[in-house]
């Protein structure tokens, strides 16, 4: 996702405070809570981030540098359709790639589609993705309505 | 209370209130200032390696070349509707959008703060402090671009990066979505065709789809992607089934590696006639 041109800008702000160290441990806990069933759950992520002190956006030093939910976190920036559909489409070409093994296709996709559906599954897409009319796409994002088709 | 005591704290009140003004539009000033100017990302120089081919391009855009205000006019003069998406587009568009949505609400009478997301009208945020552009123009008629050779009909989304509008091209993408698989199995090769013209891909991902019509060439979040990595450039044809309502996507990308540095103009602007063979 950094590597990509349209959605670096996104992620500037993360890589630029701790080198994306935070961001990685919200999204693997967010991970961790959805697909294995705890202990991690991303909605009660605010007990769980080790680092406690950090700047807000005015330089101030905030009481709590917190995993926001995925609505607080992108409320406001105008995410399109498109540029989630990219998220999805990278993280199922890096799960692909990670796990490709030809004699086990089966347990990879498994493993694809449940990570996946954490990362950008119907309901995080309906959080990240703002515009109304895009929204009402979100429902595609799961992979379990009609999986194989067209 | 005395006349002169009354007169000496209302002019020390009148300072001390012009002044927490002052202060509070002045901070908030810095602050919007602050979220919204120029930072640039840290971009690389260009490794050592082979260099891709000069003269290849997609949509006839050229990643070095081509500037914002010619890609801006070339597209408008095309007739095409397009925006930037990019993170601080975006967000003057919503911010403009609820503030139109509060100014309809005070002209209906109706209570403005009651106006859904008006609180967004005043948001900026740090992220706008990247000045790259996403010029986007979606579900549009490819063939109006001069010099392809696209069949008639094909409609696609269209993206084209800058890093700031006053940096040339980062990165050109097409992207065509399909209900059939053998139609999108078939712009897979088309587009993997074209590409072919950079050499053997450098990496694959997916291997190839499966072209036996009997069976499914994509299934559901399968993605199969093919490119072409050089020191300056690279190329990618990625597919990937996202499910009936969007349906089979097809993107072809030609683009500066991020984070390398884009190159300085060296040849004209803009190609309107690709070259033989060549195609989109």
């Amino acid at each position: 996702m950094l590597a990509d041109t349209t959605l670096e800008p996104f992620f500037t702000a993360a890589v630029a405070r701790d080198g994306g160290a935070r961001l990685v441990t919200c999204l693997q806990r967010q991970i961790s809570g959805d697909i294995a069933g705890g202990p991690d759950v991303y909605g009660n992520a605010n007990a769980l981030v080790d680092s406690a002190l950090d700047t807000d956006d005015n330089g101030a030093l905030a009481a709590t540098e917190q995993c926001q939910t995925m609505l607080a976190a992108h409320t406001g920036l105008g995410i399109t359709d498109a540029q989630f559909e990219a998220l999805d489409l990278h993280a199922a070409t890096a799960l692909t790639l990670a796990l490709s093994d030809p004699a086990d296709g089966t347990k990879a996709r498994t493993i694809i589609n449940a990570v996946t559906a954490a990362l950008t599954g119907a309901g995080i897409c309906a959080d990240i993705v703002e515009n109304a009319g895009e929204a009402a796409q979100c429902a595609q994002f799961d992979p379990n309505t009609d999986p194989d088709a067209p | 209370m005395t006349r002169s005591t009354t007169k000496k704290y209302g002019i020390r009140g009148a300072i001390v209130v012009a002044s927490l003004v002052v202060l509070a539009f002045g901070s908030r000033g810095v602050s919007i200032w602050n979220k919204t100017r120029d930072v640039l990302p840290t971009f690389s120089p260009v490794p050592s390696g082979p260099l891709a081919p000069a003269d290849f391009s997609v949509l006839g855009l050229r990643p070095g070349v081509s500037t914002f205000a010619e890609v801006s006019s070339f597209t408008t003069s095309l007739g095409l509707p397009c925006r930037d998406s990019s993170m601080r587009g975006l967000m003057r568009q919503g911010r403009a959008a609820a503030q139109a949505n509060i100014e309809a609400a005070t002209a209906r009478g109706d209570d403005p703060d009651a106006v859904s997301g008006a609180s967004r009208a005043g948001y900026y945020s740090k992220k706008e402090q990247n000045p790259q552009v996403q010029w986007s123009c979606e579900d549009v008629d490819l063939t109006v671009f001069p010099g392809t050779t696209w069949p008639a009909g094909t409609r696609g989304d269209v993206m084209v990066v800058f890093d700031s509008q006053a940096l040339p091209l980062r990165y050109v993408m097409v992207s065509r979505h399909f209900t059939s698989q053998q139609a999108a199995l078939a712009a897979r090769q088309q587009s993997l065709a074209r590409f072919a013209v950079l050499g053997p891909p450098t990496s694959t991902i997916g291997g190839e789809p499966n072209a036996d019509p009997s069976r499914k060439a994509f299934e559901r979040r399968r993605p199969f992607q093919t490119e072409w990595l050089f020191a300056d450039r690279k190329g990618t044809v990625s597919t990937m089934n996202f499910g009936p309502a969007k349906g089979i996507i097809v993107k072809e990308i030609h683009e500066v590696p991020w984070p390398i540095v884009v190159a300085a103009p060296t040849t004209t602007a803009l190609t309107t006639t690709a070259a033989p063979g060549r195609g989109p």
